[in-house]
């Protein structure tokens, strides 16, 4: 990966096609400064309008999970999204955001499991189950030269149909890989519940950022 | 003509071509065209959360209210992220299905129309309390353009074609024929200059990756599995058909803030639209927000062609309901 001018990575390696010039960055501290974002963050006018920028997705987040009972038996299972048990398609839309989300790291390094710990806490108390454990898995997409597979020989003798292209279909095993994995128990969703309550008898905002 | 005059006359008319094109009263047949497509697609959005309102609302759901505090607030309790809504503060289940119910009947009010510019307002309103709640988290595309929509809408007067505003006023015998009307026009000029900035930052965001100038961006948009709806892997036999269409793509979205203005070349832009969001609708499951995008581009097309289509079907209703064809 090669640095832009501006030090941050651009692309997933290769030339460097595209330099951040000096007044992007300039124009970027306008418009993140407080005053300005005064107007534009109520109204949502800096929301960013990247759609599929700089690249479209070189993989997907898919999350698999297990609830399981005092007695240790499973009370639920399945993944996020789930395209055959989540009607309407934009339902779906709003679980494949879910999903994610347990892998963007631009605000924080440890925003994903964060994020997870909470999806897990979610099922615990949706299943009223014990324990949940959340596995991340990222599904990449195929590159096209690998579903096309192998070219046809060119020394082919004459009329010798040539062998079908043996390439691999886009749900390949090999395209699934494990990010990680988390767990939640009950104790973990008491007490955030009692930290909750502890915020609220002080009457002050909890602070923000990541727990460690 | 001296120098001084020219100076003053270029000014003059420079002047004269601002005030044209912000305030020259328009008719409002597209701004109420856009109120009705754009109201029924917040209702729709809205309504699709009730499947899952306490889980994507509540305080204990996908987005807990620790998530939520994480995001907007600093190691200090300081708000760093000025997003204002009304959701995480409210507890209770009971309390979260009142209020949805009421932004439902608001954006239901909204679409067809009836005590637009009061429901403009609230529907905004609700639309960016409901968005800054699940940010980031559950929100796409859809949704900035719902809400970008909804902030221009409720500028103009939205309800007064096809809505249940005017058959009101039809009925009580009030004078129906529809004056121009400035705020129309800046309505309809702000979502069109909003539109532009979204494809022109789409398309300059593109120039910083290296798919879209490889061509393979839109190999990785049809094979990613959890995006499909429709098989275009076909479209994997021909790789330079891919590069077209991703130069296209990039090429369009560039200059779409451009080309759109000129009449000879709107036609084309408006036909690539529909063809884009076609594609991603169809191949890549987004069927709500390529639409949106496409409602967003109706406000490029005139209100006279607006009438042409609408105005007819717009008689019919008025005939089954009031008893009168209103033109």
């Amino acid at each position: 990966m090669s640095p832009s001018s501006a030090g941050a990575p651009v692309g997933r390696g290769g030339a460097d096609v595209a330099r951040r010039p000096t007044m992007v960055i300039f124009a970027r501290r306008i418009v993140s400064h407080w005053l300005p974002r005064l107007y534009t963050d109520p109204l949502l006018l800096n929301v960013g309008y990247g759609f599929f920028s700089p690249d479209p997705p070189l993989a997907s987040a898919v999350i698999q999970y297990k609830v399981y009972g005092d007695d240790g038996r499973v009370l639920a299972e399945g993944t996020i999204p789930d395209a055959e048990r989540t009607f309407p398609r934009l339902r779906y839309h709003r679980h494949k955001m879910l999903a994610d989300q347990g892998v963007d790291t631009m605000l924080d390094e440890r925003r994903p499991e964060y994020v997870l710990k909470g999806y897990a806490r979610h099922l615990i108390r949706l299943h009223n189950g014990q324990r949940a454990e959340l596995t991340e898995v990222a599904h990449e997409v195929l590159p096209l030269d690998k579903w096309l597979g192998d070219p046809p020989p060119t020394d082919l003798p004459e009329g010798q149909t040539p062998p079908p292209r043996n390439g691999m279909p886009l749900n390949d095993p090999s395209t699934f890989h494990t990010v990680r994995t988390v767990t939640q128990t009950r104790a973990d969703v008491e007490a955030i519940e009692a930290q909750r309550k502890e915020a609220a008898s002080t009457e002050t905002v909890a602070p923000g950022g990541p727990p460690s | 003509m001296t120098l001084r005059s020219g100076i003053a006359t270029y000014w003059r008319d420079a002047w004269g071509a601002w005030d044209r094109f912000w305030f020259t009263p328009t008719d409002p047949a597209t701004l109420s065209a856009i109120r009705l497509f754009a109201g029924a697609m917040l209702f729709y959005t809205h309504l699709v959360w009730s499947f899952d309102l306490s889980a994507f609302f509540g305080p204990n759901g996908w987005l807990p209210l620790e998530l939520y505090q994480a995001d907007k607030f600093d190691s200090q309790g300081n708000m760093v992220v000025y997003h204002l809504s009304l959701l995480p503060w409210i507890g209770s289940t009971w309390l979260l299905w009142v209020l949805h119910i009421v932004a439902l009947v608001t954006m239901f009010m909204f679409m067809i129309g009836l005590f637009t510019r009061t429901t403009a307002v609230l529907t905004a309103l609700f639309a960016i309390n409901y968005l800054a709640r699940v940010m980031p988290g559950a929100f796409f595309g859809l949704d900035k353009v719902n809400c970008m929509l909804a902030l221009y809408l409720m500028l103009g007067p939205c309800g007064s074609r096809y809505s249940v505003d005017r058959l009101i006023r039809i009925r009580r015998g009030h004078n129906t024929q529809m004056e121009p009307r400035v705020m129309a026009n800046v309505a309809i000029r702000l979502i069109q200059l909003h539109l532009c900035c979204i494809y022109l930052y789409s398309g300059l965001g593109k120039l910083e990756g290296i798919t879209w100038w490889t061509g393979e961006a839109i190999w990785l948009a049809i094979a990613n599995l959890e995006y499909q709806s429709l098989d275009a892997t076909f479209l994997g036999h021909y790789p330079w058909l891919m590069n077209l269409l991703a130069f296209a793509t990039v090429f369009w979205e560039l200059f779409y803030a451009f080309l759109i203005w000129p009449r000879f070349t709107r036609p084309w832009m408006l036909a690539t639209a529909v063809g884009v969001h076609a594609f991603i609708s169809l191949c890549m499951g987004m069927i709500t927000f390529g639409l949106a995008m496409l409602i967003a581009n109706l406000s490029f097309v005139s209100p006279a062609t607006v009438r042409r289509v609408m105005d007819p079907i717009a008689s019919r209703v008025s005939l089954a309901i009031v008893g009168e064809k209103v033109e």
